[in-house]
């Protein structure tokens, strides 16, 4: 009798609690879907204020940039979010007006300890703001973030240190990546560094040279992307010496896309049939971007190559070598073995894209 | 005489600073935010100068630009590009297409409303390119 009243008990308090959560949860819920449309409503009244108080602002007198003076009094987070949007669409006096902003009302320093929030969207949003005001002093905090739990975060994070524009950032970003928990995709870190520009060219040149495969793929990627020519010299060396395939062909599309003529002799040599198809592939279109003719007889080889993707990538790189690739190309039409089934694709693909570009 | 600027761009944001700017640089001002909508304004109000982005819906800014060059009673109305295209190949469709000016976001507005005034004074020194033969 007794066991059975302890049951009936039990599950009375646990429907009472379960019921008492589900309630809670639903309140919260809607609680904040409140907050967010009330904050969509400040945005609303307050977004043309603030555009017109910066279309108008002097950006060389201190008084109006005090702020005591900020436009209306409107919820200082809604203002906050908006500038954090526009931050990074803009450059010059007009990206300076609204960091000084930030810095002076104190948004910057509260986005900095928000980093350390137990709510892993305010992490993120304030790992962004600091990012996108490139505000220095939240560096730590940001850098911190690279190995949140949470990925989300990891990659605002990563995103925040790309905007800051702080070569000396690199590490922790190739070091989230590598990480073996916790790590943040190619991409991410690709764009990441991306951001950081130029500046960062040398350093990423020096971490081509000991980093993990993975990395020095990332890294030459992101050099070819940046169009760094100071890259050209330390990439033609791992496209010869790298003992992995994949760096080996991330250094091939990166001097296609940087483009020296000094990269010609080393891309040649990767069209050897003895190296892996996806290097061959990369070399022939590489050869294809920089444009230099005396690669013309090699692509021409290659367009018998067994492998009909490397054929066909040799022969697509022909026709973009101007007049003296496409007479190559024409020739290997008359004849089966040089390729003629790739020489033909290539030209017909050749005469479509052409009026398309020249639109 | 009040020069006539049209802003075109999806970017609620870009697009109300910009007109601002303009505003009080003296300009009467209009806007849209999108191709569409933004050539039929072209048509409509002849603005002496379109603030156009390449990115948008329905109508590229690309679009606009070359539907306008082939009208000849717009044809001299200056436009300038706004894209975060930023590669060599692009700038040249942009001008190919018949853009007046290109620059690429993120940008300076300060930079914009110098070079906004810029393509104004060109287009006045050269009126010769409005005649129509």
């Amino acid at each position: 009798m007794e066991i059975r009243h302890l049951l009936t008990v039990s599950v009375l308090v646990l429907t009472t609690l379960a019921v008492g959560l589900s309630v809670a949860s639903t309140l919260v819920r809607a609680w904040r879907a409140s907050a967010a449309r009330r904050r969509d409503v400040q945005l609303t009244a307050i977004r043309p204020q603030v555009l017109e108080w910066l279309a108008t602002v002097d950006p060389h007198n201190r008084q109006v940039l005090d702020p005591t003076a900020r436009p209306g009094r409107s919820d200082a987070r809604s203002v906050e979010e908006l500038i954090g949007g526009l931050l990074p669409k803009l450059r010059g006096d007009d990206r300076a007006v609204l960091t000084t902003f930030l810095e002076r009302t104190g948004a910057l320093e509260r986005a900095r300890l928000r980093m350390y929030s137990r709510r892993r969207l305010v992490r993120a949003r304030a790992a962004t703001l600091v990012g996108a005001a490139a505000w220095r002093r939240g560096l730590p905090e940001v850098v911190w973030l690279l190995r949140d739990p949470d990925p989300e975060v990891r990659s605002a994070a990563a995103r925040a240190l790309g905007r800051m524009g702080a070569p000396d950032a690199i590490p922790y970003l190739l070091g989230a990546f590598e990480a073996p928990r916790h790590s943040i995709s190619a991409s991410v870190v690709g764009i990441a560094l991306l951001h950081l520009g130029p500046a960062s060219a040398p350093e990423l040149i020096r971490t081509l040279r000991a980093a993990p495969a993975a990395t020095r793929t990332l890294v030459a990627e992101t050099l070819g992307l940046m169009g760094a020519t100071q890259a050209s010299n330390p990439l033609c060396h791992q496209l010869r010496t790298d003992t992995e395939a994949e760096p080996r062909t991330a250094a091939a599309h990166a001097l296609g896309r940087i483009g020296g003529r000094d990269a010609v002799g080393p891309l040649v040599a990767a069209l050897d049939r003895r190296q892996p198809p996806a290097l061959r592939i990369a070399a022939a279109h590489a050869l294809g971007s920089i444009g230099d003719p005396t690669a013309i007889d090699d692509l021409a080889l290659t367009m018998t190559d067994p492998n009909h993707r490397v054929a066909r990538a040799a022969a697509r790189a022909l026709a973009a070598l101007g007049p003296g690739g496409r007479r190559s190309l024409e020739h290997a039409t008359t004849v089966i073995e040089l390729g003629r089934p790739s020489a033909l694709e290539a030209l017909d693909l050749s005469d479509r894209v052409r009026p398309m570009v020249a639109r | 005489m009040t020069d006539t600027a049209l802003v075109i761009d999806d970017d609620d944001d870009l697009r109300a600073l910009l007109s601002f700017k303009l505003l009080h640089s003296g300009f009467e001002v209009h806007s849209e935010a999108d191709g569409e909508t933004g050539l039929a304004a072209i048509e409509q109000l002849r603005p002496d100068i379109v603030l156009l982005d390449w990115m948008m819906p329905r109508l590229t800014g690309l679009e606009v630009c070359e539907r306008l060059r082939s009208v000849p009673e717009l044809a001299t109305t200056s436009v300038i590009l706004l894209t975060a295209k930023a590669q060599e190949l692009d700038i040249e469709r942009g001008f190919a297409a018949g853009a007046d000016d290109y620059l690429i976001k993120p940008f300076s507005p300060r930079e914009l409303m110098t070079r906004v005034q810029a393509v104004l004074a060109r287009a006045r020194r050269e009126p010769w390119k409005s005649a129509t033969f």
